[in-house]
């Protein structure tokens, strides 16, 4: 019984670690995908930019890319709610 | 495997005679032809004195003649991407497509682009004929067709490895924290639409690079007059054709009989050489047959 126990509070941490990495990994894919999009529309914003059609062709799949990417425009300047997040505050 | 040949040079230096020419020889030979000119200032049918048509003509036995309209599949490649946009962006009510798409039919390289797409169109469709002679847009965009399929190639890798990167990650976090990305978005690298396009692209761009510099299949005959800025204008060819391994089968030295003494002309002399006096226009099928003996040699076929 105590011994179950205490497998169970060691697994707790175990989980709390991956759940840790997890999230960093999270934040990493979105801003993978942030840039993604940035360069796939870089033209727009100055950035060397691949040619006009290929971006036409991707276009239409970018749905969740172009989200990501203008929210993190959006909150650009609101980085201590950005940082209140990742902490959960 | 059939043989595409290109005309390229300044303008008015004889491009179309020149495949005109060879054209009507290779007919002489019992040959099916498909000859077609991506100029967005064509004058196939000029030099015919035929009424333009924008769909393939068979104008004898055997030869079939094009003035490809790059506008068409401008408009045909912009209107199924709008197609696709307009299902997954429906929602976007501020995001006119309609008017967007008039101005993006003006943004840089998109009418290379469509040459491209349309040659691409064309050696496929064209696959059963003998030969297909192409004769070029002035040389500024034709050599920019020719670079595009490296330089987005160059693109295509980068963004591919990036996507792979992408989808590595969405399937580490979904496997643990089982999240939904939301409509669309795949896991498998199978499934994904942007990978698939970009290996799409990966293809068409690898097809159309294997078809520019395969000497076996390819040949581009540079066409130059004697004269000081055409001669330039030849020289830069040669120079960036070279960069793309992209090689000048022959020179034609057309419209030859003025001072032949130019420094200039030098710079030719490692490439063969073919010369073509002055000939005076029309040009019914027997002079065009004349000057293809000048030039044409069983060798090149």
């Amino acid at each position: 019984m105590v011994l179950k126990q205490i497998k169970d509070f060691l697994s707790q941490f175990g989980q709390g670690f991956k759940e840790a990495s997890i999230d960093q990994i999270q934040r990493e894919l979105e801003e993978m995908e942030n840039a993604f999009a940035l360069l796939i529309c870089g033209s727009l914003s100055g950035m060397p930019a691949p040619p006009a059609f290929l971006s036409l062709c991707l276009l239409p799949y970018m749905e969740r890319e172009l989200k990501i990417m203008f929210s993190k425009t959006i909150f650009l300047d609101d980085k201590l709610a950005v940082w209140s997040d990742l902490v959960e505050l | 495997m059939n043989k595409i040949f290109f005309f390229l040079g300044k303008g008015g230096v004889g491009k179309t005679t020149l495949s005109a020419s060879l054209a009507y020889y290779l007919r002489e030979k019992n040959k099916t032809v498909y000859w077609a000119s991506i100029d967005p200032a064509h004058n196939i049918y000029d030099l015919l004195s035929l009424p333009a048509s924008p769909k393939v003509q068979k104008i004898e036995a055997g030869l079939w003649v094009e003035e490809i309209d790059v506008d068409r599949y401008l408009r045909r490649f912009l209107e199924h991407i709008q197609e696709k946009a307009q299902k997954v962006y429906q929602y976007l009510q501020i995001l006119n497509l309609d008017k967007m798409f008039k101005v993006i039919k003006y943004t840089p390289a998109m009418e290379e682009y469509a040459c491209l797409y349309a040659l691409k169109e064309v050696f496929k469709k064209h696959e059963d004929k003998d030969y297909l002679i192409i004769d070029t847009p002035p040389t500024g965009l034709m050599l920019r067709i020719f670079s595009l399929p490296f330089v987005t190639e160059l693109w295509l890798k980068e963004l591919r490895h990036w996507r792979e990167e992408i989808l590595k990650r969405r399937q580490i976090v979904a496997h643990i924290k089982h999240v939904d990305f939301g409509p669309g978005a795949q896991l498998e690298f199978s499934k994904d639409k942007v990978f698939n396009e970009l290996n799409a692209q990966q293809k068409d761009m690898q097809y159309l690079k294997d078809v520019f510099t395969n000497p076996k299949k390819t040949f581009l005959i540079l066409v130059i007059n004697p004269d000081k800025l055409s001669l330039l204008e030849g020289k830069r060819i040669v120079e960036t054709l070279n960069k793309f391994g992209i090689p000048i089968k022959i020179v034609l030295l057309n419209k030859t009989g003025h001072s032949m003494e130019l420094k200039e002309l030098n710079f030719f002399n490692d490439l063969p050489q073919k010369k073509i006096p002055l000939f005076e226009g029309p040009f019914p099928k027997q002079v065009l047959l004349k000057i293809a003996s000048l030039w044409v040699e069983d060798a090149y076929l």
